[in-house]
């Protein structure tokens, strides 16, 4: 997988080359067939400089668009890619024993592999290697401790690339063999988080030899080779082996393959294969690195789709921008294409010509598109990448040529596209009007049967050209879209298709053209009847009603078709479910076609009624007393001239709802993953004893107090927690049975509340502060995590769903669980040492020992809530998973767990102590530190575990975990971000083009107004009111359709494949900077060519050509 | 498609209902009835194909009808003397109409003398009986030899163990009032059933459970009415 998106640029480059390359050379050939339709139509190209460059910098921007998206999906991948790979250094695969067993082999199998690979040219360094996990490393010289620790020690004979390592300060290369048996080199992390310094003394210990530890000195900190940033430490083969009491043996053989790291996962499945032939059974071979790349880019695959849709909704943009520029670009030119057809040339000419003019914009615009694209994905990166230095994980900017070819071709191909488009709905004109530059004239339209007995004449042997003898057959066919027969047709067929497909996207399309063809159909029945009756009662004044009336009928047609679809497009996606309907499939496009459904279905109801709907405003501007000339004529011209009205319209409308949609989409991502003070509950150092416990939070803070003043001085708050493995029943609940919860004994600032903000509090209880009272005082009563509560109880709460209680969390800490270095999994890959029951509750034990069971059997407390806020005092029975006793406890208050690491049933010791009376304290005792603003947390941190090292103190500082754990998504989130400034950016620039292309295109008019009067103050005020109005309606329509879609999106929990608990985020302040924005960029950019063309004398401007 | 479906469809279209306003009803009123199950791994679901819903207990509450409020108590592996540990004193706080007492195969398996097994239901039973106004049914031990998981032991001897482990609870029953359910004769069609043990041989798969619900509802069935309108239920 070489995108985040659902579809590869690269993969599609080549047929899109192919395809411009086709385009290039069929214009070539029309321009050697009609040179002087290319002359025609490149003279206007440095006619006039300024309106040249305002033309190419519209259609550029299509193109920036698409690359800029491209460009940034390069840099998410090779970001992804990278932090995927960076806890395995340069090793693409490993050896392992079947099963994950890390007991010893013999090194003789290390050869084996060499010799299985010595021919294959793809393999750089081979490194046989015995590795320890979970040691604890102290360093009696600076004071600290780390458990979690791998100890590696590699064979590094022919180990190439993998034990390529060098000195993390200086980058001096380092040599294995220069390490002594009684040395251990350090990687980069495990130096940082013990302090340590070349000529440190450090300590070993393991469950493997209890009660003695091995002594080394440390020779120095490393990085690069296959080490990560997992801590690890090196040690020679003999000492580790000595250590481990084995003799000539390995446990995993490492395999570098050729490339930089991360271009040699292709070569991996052919290396693997190699070895599955020539390794024994008990070995097997696995691709490490392509396995960890493939998980981190599903992992990503959210924001593949977020993406996805910005780079559709950018498309649209973009080609809705080419049609606008160019369709004010041909009525700008009307009476010259005018005075051109009058002279002879053909329609098709007319195209042709625009054609070649239009190329000439586009091949300048895709070459510019392309760089400036590159700019802003430059921009956003650059801006992105400081914070995400933090990390630690490298991020540079990173662009396929394949992904650049295909913005180039995309970009070209869809600018003529849609120029072609436009110049033939431009030629569509009557040569008299277009001279006089009058509106068309009501086209003469013969009814279906009247069509039909043409065509059927046509059939009759004549002398005329077969061309002309099909065009009636062409207005038959025409005509049966007009009067909605064939969508109608078409709808069913695709309703029947949908329904048996359960294709949620052609259903939605199915109802929507079906809807087309009744409207149109009841549109030409009433006219049909009206000219009827017109003709059978009032022959004199037929035509004269037949225009009122076909203008009604358009006026409602409109209404209802445009008003249906967007009302149909904005219901929920799930709007099937409630009757029991399976919910239709859908995913991207489903969601792309809703939004462009309901921002056009909202133009076509506005467009053609704007008149009506602007006579309050028209009114009210009116009252104006000196400028009601000037506010007349200002909403005159968006009424009158519709479909330009709508089409700029539209595009305003788009641009504000694509920005609105990526604001809220970015909002809530940055919300849910980006908010790591958040995930810490306040808290900054968290930390545990691994030699003998501290005593609980009094201990350790007169400990602290006497011992090291100034670090307690640094404390603002110590809380403490220790996980207990508890059984839960609720007898009040519906088929009440026992289940399994984590749950913790809390002390210290807990019991105060910090770092637990409650969601919902017992009912009687006025005050969090009441709740937290009742828990410290009143044995029995405790608060619980809202991921203990069922789906209907939150949602009466008006609470979002949890991430849903995991393994990790359970017999964890209540705050962090999972995280490096806090987690219990050791205990849970072992649970017959840390859950050792025999009899009670054993089988229940065994339940929180298994991932999968727990999530199946974990509690869900049902019916407790009463409404917002409010829960009934909810009776609980718990026992200790080890004992054999039970316990009433009384839930009072909920907390909040938005941001998914605060999980437990919280209580005091005392709550407690009737079922832990007799049992050894279980796990761990977790202390959590919040320090004073201003504080280092790291100096902290060492401070804290230096005054406690006779109790193995570990400590952790949270904000380095949480991002470590988060850092893709931090790092694509504040990207969207970027995304939505680079829109905002992009949209402001399409908006003041189309602005300051509309004056331009009526300096004539502008002329006529100021020769009858006008000043040039009334011109401007007359376009400021005019951008105005299509400013604040489109900006309205984008806001209100963007947020009913983001609504629906999240509604149905669109990202639930990938991910849980992302709720909506609407971020307002940022909505209506958007929408100030758009309007005002639209207004300004009217403004000034507007003051320009005001400054130009009247009889030069009607001149004007 | 016929017609029928496309309006269905496009009817399924308007908006969908909104959540519940402010105030919730909880789900057990006060007029519910509450059974509750003491016993082991059957109960807890074990051998079914979906534990948490296929138990015999949950099995028997859909047969007592929509206005009993189960509160299962089974946990795999309990003895009596556990049970009444960690599983009475809840039991005694839901305030029960109803309660089935189903333990003894653990009992056996772990060697507990059939004086000391006595003893214990003796004191749980009683303990049922003073402290709750419940009626209280009790399972005896089913054939055991006709289940694979015993294959292994002596038969005969087994046939004896149980037969005096049912004396003691008949004994046990007898002294504190509660009802007997005969599992040992009124389940005896486990032979022709071989589809009631699940893949374990020991435990009642989903249709065994099912079964065994029946044999307890058919001797607790006559008694509804009272349980009801002891509690107020309609």
């Amino acid at each position: 997988m070489n995108s985040v998106f659902e579809f590869s640029p690269d993969s599609v480059a080549k047929p899109l080359a192919i395809a411009t390359a086709l385009v290039a050379l069929l214009l070539i050939w029309q321009a050697t067939r009609t040179p002087h339709l290319l002359r025609i139509g490149l003279r206007n190209v440095p006619r006039r400089k300024l309106r040249t460059a305002l033309v190419v910098f519209g259609l550029m921007l299509a193109t920036t668009f698409v690359a800029s998206a491209i460009a940034i999906d390069d840099t998410i991948v090779l970001a992804v890619k990278s932090v995927a790979v960076y806890n395995l250094g340069r090793i693409d695969e490993q050896v392992v024993r079947r099963g994950g067993s890390t007991a010893p082999f013999s090194a003789a199998f290390g050869d084996e592999v060499r010799d299985a690979l010595a021919s294959n040219g793809h393999v750089a360094g081979i490194a046989p290697a015995l590795t320890l996990s979970n040691v604890l490393v102290a360093d009696e010289t600076a004071r600290q401790v780390r458990g979690g620790v791998t100890a590696l020690a590699i064979d590094d004979v022919g180990a190439g690339p993998l034990t390529a390592f060098s000195d993390s300060s200086s980058g001096a290369a380092i040599s294995l063999s220069t390490l002594r048996d009684n040395q251990i080199l350090l990687n980069r992390n495990t130096a940082q988080l013990l302090n340590a310094h070349t000529g440190d003394t450090i300590y070993l210990y393991s469950d493997r030899w209890p009660g003695s530890r091995y002594t080394f000195t440390v020779a120095g900190a490393v990085t690069g080779g296959l080490l990560g940033d997992a801590p690890t430490i090196l040690l020679t083969m003999p000492a580790l082996s000595r250590v481990m009491q084995v003799s000539n043996a390995v446990n995993v053989v490492y395999i570098a393959n050729t490339g930089n790291g991360l271009s040699g996962v292709g070569f991996s499945d052919g290396i693997t294969d190699t070895l599955r032939d020539a390794l024994p059974g008990f070995l097997a071979a696995h691709a490490v690195k392509a396995d960890g790349v493939a998980l981190s880019l599903r992992a990503q695959n959210i924001f593949g789709r977020i993406l996805t849709l910005f780079t559709l909704f950018a498309f649209a943009i973009g080609l809705l921008l080419i049609f606008l520029i160019f369709s004010l670009l041909a009525a700008e030119r009307r009476a010259e294409l005018g005075i051109a057809r009058a002279v002879g040339m053909r329609r098709s000419h007319v195209v042709i010509m625009l054609l070649f003019e239009g190329a000439a914009y586009d091949v300048a615009a895709a070459v510019l598109g392309i760089a400036s694209g590159l700019g802003l994905g430059v921009l956003i990166v650059g801006l992105v990448s400081p914070i995400i230095a933090r990390l630690g994980f490298p991020l540079q900017f990173d662009i396929q040529p394949g992904g650049m070819v295909t913005a180039f071709c995309l970009g070209s191909l869809f600018t003529l596209a849609t120029i072609l488009l436009a110049a033939w709905n431009i030629s569509r004109m009557t040569v008299a009007s277009a001279l006089r530059d009058l509106p068309e004239p009501p086209a003469l339209r013969p009814g279906p049967i009247t069509l039909a007995r043409e065509a059927f004449a046509s059939l009759v042997p004549s002398g005329a050209p077969t061309g002309n003898r099909l065009l009636p057959w062409g207005k038959l066919l025409g005509s049966t879209f007009t009067t909605g027969i064939v969508p109608i047709i078409v709808g069913i067929l695709l309703l029947r298709a949908a329904v048996g497909s359960f294709d949620g996207l052609l259903f939605a399309i199915g109802i929507s053209v079906l809807a087309v063809g009744l409207v149109l159909l009841l549109r030409w029945t009433i006219l049909a009847a009206i000219a009827l009756l017109a003709r059978w009662r009032f022959p004199a004044t037929a035509a004269r009603t037949m225009n009122r009336a076909t203008e009604r009928s358009d006026r409602l047609a409109a209404l209802a078709l445009g008003g249906g679809l967007a009302l149909y497009w904005s219901l929920p996606f799930d709007a099937l479910q409630s009757l029991g309907i399976p919910r239709f499939t859908g995913g991207i496009p489903l969601v792309f076609v809703a939004g462009m459904m309901m921002v056009f279905g909202s133009v076509i109801a506005l467009a053609p009624n704007l008149d009506l709907l602007l006579k309050p405003v028209s009114w009210l501007l009116t009252q104006g007393g000196r400028l009601r000339h000037v506010t007349s004529v200002a909403l005159l011209y968006p009424a009158f001239h519709r479909f330009r009205t709508g089409i700029g319209l539209a595009l305003f409308s788009l641009v504000c709802f694509t920005m609105i949609v990526m604001a809220c989409i970015a909002a809530s991502t940055t919300k849910n993953y980006d908010n790591v003070p958040q995930q810490a509950s306040g808290y900054d150092i968290a930390g545990q004893p691994l030699f003998q416990p501290v005593g609980g939070v009094n201990a350790l803070s007169q400990y602290l107090r006497a011992r090291a003043p100034a670090t307690f001085d640094a404390m603002d708050a110590i809380s403490s927690a220790t996980p207990v493995p508890l059984g839960v029943i609720q007898p009040g609940a519906p088929d009440a049975g026992w289940r399994v919860y984590p749950a913790s004994e809390i002390d210290g600032a807990f019991l105060e509340g910090t770092g637990l903000p409650l969601a919902a509090r017992a009912q009687g209880y006025t005050s969090d502060t009441d709740v937290w009272h009742d828990v410290r005082t009143h044995p029995g009563d405790v608060v619980i995590d809202a991921s203990a509560l069922s789906p209907g109880d939150l949602a009466a709460l008006g609470l979002g769903t949890p991430a849903p209680v995991s393994a990790s969390q359970f017999l964890g800490p209540p705050l962090g669980a999972g995280l490096p270095g806090l987690s219990s999994l050791e205990a849970l890959n072992q649970p017959t040492t840390s859950v050792t029951v025999e009899g009670g509750f054993s089988a229940i034990a065994l339940l929180a020992s298994d991932p999968t069971l727990v999530s199946q059997y974990h509690t869900s407390l049902r019916d407790i809530a009463l409404g917002p806020g409010i829960i009934a005092p909810t009776t609980l029975w718990v026992g200790d998973l080890r004992g054999q006793s039970v316990s009433k406890v009384r839930v009072i208050g909920v907390v909040n767990n938005v941001h998914a690491q605060i999980y437990g049933l919280l209580g005091t010791p005392a709550t407690f102590a009737p079922i832990e009376r007799g049992l050894q304290p279980f796990g761990n005792e977790y202390f959590y530190f919040g320090i004073r603003p201003g504080v280092d947390a790291h100096n902290e941190a060492l401070a804290l575990g230096s005054a406690l090292l006779e109790n193995g103190f570990e400590t952790t500082v949270l904000q380095d975990v949480l991002l470590s754990v988060n850092g893709p998504q931090v790092f694509i989130s504040r990207v969207l971000v970027g995304l939505v400034g680079l829109t905002l950016l992009v949209g402001m620039a399409a908006l003041a083009v189309t602005g300051s292309r509309a004056v331009v295109e009526r300096r004539q008019q502008i002329g006529m107004l100021r020769a009858l009067g006008f000043r040039r103050s009334h011109v401007q005020v007359m376009f400021f009111i005019e951008s105005l109005l299509i400013g604040v309606v489109g900006a309205g329509l984008g806001l209100a359709l963007g947020l009913i879609l983001c609504r629906n999106l999240f509604a149905v929990d669109f990202f639930a494949a990938i991910t849980t608990n992302l709720t909506l985020v609407v971020p307002w302040r940022e909505l209506a900077l958007i929408c100030g924005a758009a309007i005002a960029a639209s207004a300004l950019a009217a403004l000034i060519p507007a003051w320009q063309a005001g400054r130009i004398a009247p009889a030069d401007a009607l001149r004007y050509e | 498609m016929s017609i029928f479906t496309l309006a269905a469809m496009l009817v399924a279209c308007g908006p969908s209902p909104r959540p519940a306003a402010t105030v919730r009803q909880l789900a057990t009123s006060p007029r519910d009835f509450t059974y509750v199950a003491i016993g082991a791994s059957d109960a807890f679901g074990v051998g079914a194909d979906d534990p948490a819903d296929d138990n015999w207990p949950t099995a028997l509450s859909h047969l007592l009808g929509s206005d009993a409020h189960l509160v299962n108590l089974g946990i795999p592996g309990e003895t009596v003397a556990e049970a009444r540990r960690t599983e009475l004193p809840v039991a005694l706080d839901a305030k029960p109409s109803l309660v089935t007492v189903w333990l003894g195969v653990n009992d056996i398996v772990q060697s507990v003398s059939v004086k000391e097994y006595e003893t214990q239901l003796e004191a749980l039973l009683r303990a049922l009986q003073q402290r709750t106004h419940a009626r209280v049914f009790v399972g005896n031990i089913p054939d055991l030899t006709l289940l694979s998981f015993f294959a292994g032991y002596d038969q005969t001897a087994l046939q004896v163990t149980i037969s005096h482990w049912n004396a003691a609870i008949a004994q046990a029953v007898a002294a504190t009032g509660a009802s007997l359910v005969d599992l040992y004769a009124g389940w005896n069609e486990l032979a022709a059933h071989p589809e009631y043990i699940a893949g374990d041989g020991l435990h009642p798969s989903t249709e065994g459970a099912k079964r065994l619900a029946e044999v307890f509802f058919s001797q607790i069935k006559p008694l509804l009415p009272t349980l009801r309108a002891a509690t107020g239920a309609p």
